[in-house]
């Protein structure tokens, strides 16, 4: 039987009368993507603090590299990574000083901070102070110490929120090469396109619970519709009409659309992630 | 790829952080250099000899014998000048050339000694403290019965006061060295602030947070800070006692003093650090628990007993010790009673600082 890197059991947890998670499960494999969406307050960081030993599940049970969270909180930190949302760094230390401290704890005395920046795109800017770092360095780093014990199961929340699309693209990259790697990566994040991309599973979470688990796929095609778009110019002005994909007429209405007079586009379009969130929710991600 | 650490490896690799950041925090090196300089210039240039001598001026010449008797022949205190007329003498006073000045009328003596009513005026600075005019208008008094040829109704011993101690007359303690205590715990004071924000930055920014999601634990944390708190804050305060010759008679106990009250200021450097949301609010916090703690220091400057309430602020054994023991040349057995209070002290704040870090750790 595989070890799951992460299974969750159950697990609630209450800010006093708030219910912030409420009965979620889920498991996640070694090398496997999983999307974590919610609106904020929806109890995505709470999940995270407690995958990470930083609060204690008040029922249920979770469960990282076989190991339960709380009983093995040390040697489970020593092989996990996390990358917050706040760019909590030393900012009065170096990128190189800031990674090398992070490894100390993790035992590792000699640590190559040269490839780990490099990787990140930072290797030239290394002994400079990081309060001197703009916010998409500052990210990157971020993700460059959240990898510092080359880590089995890698917590990201929010890598890519407020970045230019170079960070963001640098980002997704080293997500999908640790994946690749092996690391079970747990993302939470507003962007649904990055979530469509990265993830292997999306989970959303709403109010504390699971409202759906699934693929991506799997999700737009339970909950989505398919349909085509036609825009045509017509008496000097555009006019657009959507054919569903989903009805027994399909085929002669795209028929009738190829021949409309003035056509300029037909395009297929599927729902969005952010779609079937609120359809299933009644909400925004927001 | 993380290999085995242990809790000392932990705690060393976060003490060796702060160091560093705490080293870099240009603001706090200016500060403790400038307050260095600042205690050490003020202990050297406050001058060392204490001034008891009391300048009397009197106009009266007459009266020479009959004050001659009763100050004696060493008149030691008093420095008396003798003036013509009561406008000079006036002016003196004024002047401040002298402290007090007694304008004795014409023919005192033979007015006095007929049993007429005389009047004698007393001039005295507005600062001069009320018992010395006491004791002059006293002397005055005295001076009258003599020269009346009334003894007084009492036979004075040769010794009026009986000294239980070091008897200090003649050999007060200069006002620059009752404010040895008050500078070492200024110092313990500014390296607490430092340490305060130092813990307030971590919080504020949460790097506390990436800590904890380490192999670090929240003693491991705490333990660094302490640690380094006392350390910085003792090493300061050890600096400038040995620059103003601060360590007296005992050295071991202004040492055990220190240590002490750099514990205690980190426990409250903790409180101060993890409840300031920012580093002016930090810096203020620490200033409001910190100032009143200086209360004692400020209360040995002055002759006399602090009041009942000074004796009860949680800094009083380490100015109480340093003072017996640097100043009054006392020893161990003076001095135990004043550091086993401070101990209690430290275990208050050392604690209260630790569980106050604790909860705003677990809580981020």
């Amino acid at each position: 039987m595989d070890t799951k890197a992460i299974e969750v059991q159950n697990v609630r947890y209450f800010y006093g009368k708030t219910r912030a998670v409420d009965g979620i499960s889920f498991e996640v494999s070694p090398g496997e993507v999983m999307g974590f969406l919610g609106p904020n307050g929806a109890g995505k960081s709470t999940t995270i603090k407690m995958l990470t030993g930083m609060l204690q599940p008040q029922e249920g049970s979770a469960w990282l590299l076989g190991m339960d969270v709380m009983k093995h909180r040390k040697e489970i930190q020593g092989r996990i990574g996390v990358c917050f949302e706040e760019k909590n760094l030393y900012l009065n230390m170096t990128a190189k000083e800031n990674l090398q401290f992070f490894a100390r704890l993790f035992g590792i005395r000699h640590y190559d901070t040269g490839t780990a920046l490099r990787r990140v795109g930072l290797d030239d800017r290394h002994n400079d102070r990081v309060k001197r770092y703009s916010k998409g360095m500052r990210q990157r780093l971020m993700v460059a110490r959240a990898l510092v014990n080359t880590p089995d199961i890698l917590f990201l929340d929010e890598p890519t929120d407020g970045l230019d699309p170079v960070s963001s693209r640098a980002i997704r990259s080293i997500i999908q090469e640790e994946a690749q790697r092996g690391a079970a990566v747990f993302l939470t994040t507003h962007d649904m396109n990055e979530a469509d991309q990265l993830s292997d599973r999306v989970a959303f979470i709403n109010e504390g619970k699971i409202v759906a688990i699934d693929t991506p796929e799997n999700l737009k095609l339970q909950h989505g519709t398919r349909t085509v778009k036609v825009r045509a110019r017509q008496n000097d002005k555009v006019i657009e009409k959507v054919v569903s994909l989903d009805t027994g007429d399909t085929g002669d209405q795209l028929k009738q659309a190829v021949v409309t007079p003035g056509l300029l586009t037909i395009h297929t379009e599927e729902a969005t992630l952010e779609d079937i969130f609120v359809k299933l929710t009644g909400r925004g991600l927001v | 790829m993380s290999g085995k650490v242990s809790r000392l490896q932990l705690i060393g690799t976060i003490l060796q952080k702060d160091l560093k950041l705490f080293s870099r925090d240009f603001l706090f090196i200016f500060l403790t250099i400038l307050s260095l300089v600042t205690f050490v210039t003020l202990y050297w240039v406050i001058p060392r000899d204490v001034d008891e001598t009391i300048a009397l001026g009197v106009r009266g010449a007459d009266l020479r014998p009959a004050l001659k008797a009763l100050t004696g022949e060493s008149e030691e205190g008093l420095e008396l000048f003798w003036f013509d007329d009561t406008e000079t003498l006036m002016q003196a006073v004024e002047d401040k050339d002298i402290e007090i000045g007694i304008s004795f009328p014409d023919n005192f003596a033979a007015e006095v000694a007929s049993g007429r009513e005389v009047r004698v005026t007393v001039y005295v600075r507005p600062s001069l403290p009320a018992e010395i005019t006491n004791a002059m208008t006293s002397m005055v008094r005295e001076i009258t019965y003599a020269i009346a040829g009334f003894q007084l109704p009492v036979s004075q011993p040769s010794e009026e006061v009986i000294v239980l101690g070091i008897d200090r007359a003649g050999g007060q303690i200069p006002f620059g060295d009752r404010m040895r205590p008050l500078y070492a715990f200024m110092m313990l004071l500014m390296e607490a602030i430092a340490l305060g924000v130092l813990i307030s930055s971590e919080v504020q920014q949460r790097t506390l947070t990436a800590l904890l999601s380490t192999p670090a634990r929240v003693s491991d944390i705490l333990t660094a800070k302490i640690i380094l708190g006392t350390g910085v804050a003792f090493s300061e305060a050890m600096i400038i006692t040995f620059l103003i010759q601060g360590f007296g008679a005992s050295p071991g106990v202004v040492i055990i003093a220190l240590l002490l009250g750099a514990v205690l200021v980190t426990g409250i450097a903790m409180i101060a650090g993890s409840a300031g949301k920012d580093l002016m609010s930090t810096m203020l916090l620490g200033m409001l628990i910190l100032i009143p703690l200086a209360i004692p220091a400020f209360a040995v400057l002055f002759p006399g007993t602090p009041a009942a309430w000074v004796r009860y602020l949680p800094s009083y054994g380490i100015i109480k010790a340093i003072l017996v023991s640097s100043i009054e040349g006392a020893g161990w057995a003076e001095s135990v009673k004043y550091l086993a209070i401070l101990a209690g002290w430290c275990v208050v704040s050392a604690a209260t600082g630790a569980l106050v870090l604790r909860r705003r750790a677990v809580t981020l």
